[in-house]
């Protein structure tokens, strides 16, 4: 393959519809990864694609970058993704998502970007950087990934919350681990991101983190 | 507010579960845990002890990810805000945490998740 490229793969406990929400829901990207990007916004969006401009700071530049970033879903198990930065700059993403059972998945994140052939040298820096990258966010959206599917299999509704809670009632006795994960696009906005764009709405944050180890019974 | 509970000691303990221990709301202030499925959040505002659910009713996220700031808690995921008197949320007013009655003894906090 011409220019520069990294490939990564990891296989998951979290169904294919999950994934495909977390990569479509662009609010949390300055919630979520709030250490990462500052500001996005959403200039038009449909059910299969968005496209939208984002600041973030990379690794190994501690400078904040504007991109405009295309992303579609080819087909439910094929997300295509561009990047376009400053100086002409394409990054081009494929995420491919299988199947691993009812409630597994694998996904592979191709990244490629077309260089002229005199910085061809770049590749060891390129796939660092993308290590780099893929893994710091990675973590965050497992952590994500991982309540969204414990609150999900308690029954959680979006916008509404978990019935039981809301209504001091008691709650299942187990959750329920086959509940299906449709995917439904476009995930639903409720802030100004499509309007005049998202940030972080704080300068520091003390991070307390998802909660302190269950107790002992 | 957390409430002063008259009740026997054995009906008490009926009710309300164990969701932690004084200490643990040092040095930040509060501290989240899930106790049965419900996830709590436990904190001290102006000298008392409240929790509210820490289960964001937007998507789910840990709306005491970040430490409370000027009365506020953000929520991780998409930066909702919650009054921390009021557990109302200052973003999309028709979301509002549920508060839980609370029972403090021998510096354990104790919880009632289920009332209805
Ligand atoms: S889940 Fe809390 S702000 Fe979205
Ligand atoms: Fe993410």
């Amino acid at each position: 393959m011409p220019g520069l490229y990294s490939k990564f793969s990891e296989e998951v406990s979290f169904p294919r519809g999950l994934i495909i929400w977390n990569y479509f829901d662009h609010e949390h990207v300055v919630g979520t990864h709030f250490e990462h990007y500052h500001q996005i916004r959403i200039l038009a969006e449909e059910s299969n694609w968005c496209l939208s401009q984002r600041s973030a700071t990379l690794p190994f530049m501690p400078i904040k970058m504007w991109a405009t970033q295309f992303c579609y879903l080819k087909s439910d198990k094929w997300m295509r993704s561009f990047h376009f930065g400053p100086f002409g700059l394409l990054l081009e993403q494929d995420f491919h998502f299988e199947d691993v059972g009812s409630q597994g998945c694998r996904v592979t994140v191709e990244s490629h970007m077309n260089v002229p052939r005199i910085l061809r040298w770049l590749q060891p820096f390129f796939h660092k950087l993308m290590r780099r990258w893929f893994y710091s966010v990675w973590a965050e959206d497992t952590e994500m990934r991982e309540r969204r599917l414990k609150v999900w299999q308690l029954g959680f509704r979006d916008f509404v919350g978990l019935n039981y809670v809301n209504n001091k009632t008691a709650g299942p006795a187990r959750p329920d681990v086959d509940r299906p994960y449709p995917i439904e696009l476009p995930v639903p906005k409720i802030t100004e991101i499509a309007r005049g764009g998202v940030g972080r709405p704080f300068k520091n944050s003390r991070k307390l983190g998802y909660g302190l180890s269950e107790l002992p019974e | 507010m957390a409430e002063t509970i008259f009740m026997d000691e054995a009906e008490a303990l009926n009710c309300f579960v164990k969701i932690g221990y004084i200490s643990e709301l040092e040095p930040a202030g509060q501290f989240s845990r899930w106790v049965s499925n419900h996830d709590i959040l436990v904190f001290r505002r102006n000298g008392v002890i409240r929790a509210f659910s820490n289960v964001c009713p937007h998507f789910g996220g840990p709306v005491g990810y970040h430490q409370m700031t000027e009365g506020k808690f953000t929520c991780l995921w998409h930066n909702l805000q919650f009054d921390a008197d009021t557990g109302q949320c200052l973003s999309v007013t028709k979301f509002k945490l549920r508060e839980y009655k609370l029972m403090i003894k021998d510096e354990i906090i104790f919880a009632r998740l289920v009332e209805a």
